[in-house]
């Protein structure tokens, strides 16, 4: 056989052989266009683009405003203390008071070495200073400690810092020291407290759970 | 159809043409078959590619460039998918085998009506074989061929010629064998 007929009856022979018919099955296929607008089918990447670029700026912005808004604000946060002002060791005060000096509560605790609790309610939401302007007199040659109790103690000496400062503008000839977080302050303020609670203070109270204490026991005696 | 027909009825088939499409499968399916089955060797599986031929060519329509051989275009996508489904089976081929039948099946033609078949089946190798069914089934050139098997065109011009030669020594061998 020549090569010639081997080809020949090659064919022949293939096209004896059966076709499947797929056409059916395959025609249910979608066709995958091509867009046939050049100008339409930039604009559609040109829009697709703009979206998927604005998602990503608004994702951006609320994550910012997300972390912003969570984080806490110094004016906005409060924390409550004890401050206690005491006056030639004779005369003591004892304000509970918040981060920015605001007053809830005065206690005359002491005087001429007895123990007293007298509340002035005069200075409740106001600031220590005003208070202080009207509970001290100064005079040249007196003695005075600031001692504050937070749970933060660089609340404690903020505020000790501000509360002396705002003593020594007094003009007077005066000695004031501050204090912040000691531990003699914090037990005669327990010891204080002890007094007048029904139940004492428990032992790992906090300055907030102290000053809550004191904030009731001025009501008390109001 | 020339393959500036077959080009332009691609370039229909990217707009959305239904009619482009059939227009294309009744012209190409007979030689894409044959291509088919001369790479897996078994009916059914041939019928299963076929037809997943088919489907890439129109999930893949927007892809084909125009003016390019419509025909390899189409041919490259057989053999990549049958290719892939050969390579499929034998990584989940469990068992050994001496041949294989597992992954081909046996050839399920008729081989009394067709003889030079048979014998093309039995002495080609892989690429011979395909070779000679492009050229002789579907037609192509060989330097078409060439292109489509990314091998020079000589190296296919000697494939061809030394495979038909190798089915000529067989049928001349049987013809003996049967006197």
């Amino acid at each position: 056989m020549k090569i010639k007929d081997i080809e020949k009856n090659l064919k022949k022979e293939s096209e004896k052989v059966v076709v499947p018919d797929v056409y059916a099955r395959v025609k249910k296929a979608p066709i995958n266009r091509l867009l046939s607008d050049p100008v339409h089918a930039f604009k559609r990447k040109m829009a697709m683009r703009m979206l998927t670029f604005s998602v990503i700026i608004l994702l951006v912005v609320a994550i910012s405003l997300s972390a912003i808004w969570l984080t806490p604000k110094p004016g906005n946060y409060e924390e409550y203390g004890y401050a206690r002002i005491t006056i030639n060791n004779d005369k003591v005060y004892g304000f509970a008071v918040n981060n920015a000096g605001i007053v809830y509560a005065i206690l005359l605790e002491k005087e001429g070495g007895e123990v007293k609790t007298v509340a002035n309610n005069n200075f409740n939401k106001k600031n220590i200073e005003d208070a202080l302007g009207e509970l001290y007199a100064p005079h040249a040659g007196d003695v005075v400690k600031v001692s504050c109790q937070f749970d933060n103690y660089s609340t404690a000496s903020a505020l000790a810092l501000r509360i002396s400062s705002a003593i020594r503008v007094q003009g007077e000839d005066l000695s004031v020291s501050g204090f912040a977080c000691d531990s003699g302050t914090r037990t005669s303020l327990v010891e204080y407290l002890n007094l007048h609670l029904a139940t004492p203070v428990a032992a790992g109270a906090t300055v907030l759970d102290l000053v809550q204490h004191y904030i009731d026991v001025s009501r008390t005696v109001s | 159809m020339t393959k500036q027909e077959l080009d332009f009825k691609m370039l229909q088939l990217q707009q959305g043409d239904e009619s482009a499409f059939e227009e294309i499968y009744e012209d190409t399916k007979r030689g894409l078959f044959a291509f088919i089955l001369s790479i897996c060797r078994h009916y059914q599986t041939a019928e299963d590619m076929m037809q997943t031929t088919y489907i890439r060519l129109r999930t893949t329509i927007s892809s084909y460039k125009a003016g390019s051989n419509a025909y390899a275009w189409l041919y490259t996508i057989a053999k990549n998918v049958t290719l892939n489904e050969i390579n499929r089976r034998k990584r989940e081929q469990t068992a050994a085998f001496d041949d294989d039948s597992a992954i081909y099946g046996s050839y399920q033609m008729n081989d009394e009506g067709s003889p030079i078949i048979a014998v093309m089946n039995k002495v080609l190798g892989d690429e011979e074989r395909q070779i000679v069914t492009l050229h002789v089934i579907a037609g192509f050139k060989h330097r078409e061929i060439a292109d489509m098997m990314g091998k020079p065109l000589g190296t296919v011009l000697w494939a061809y010629n030394n495979a038909l030669a190798k089915m000529k020594k067989q049928i001349e061998k049987e013809a003996r064998d049967e006197d």
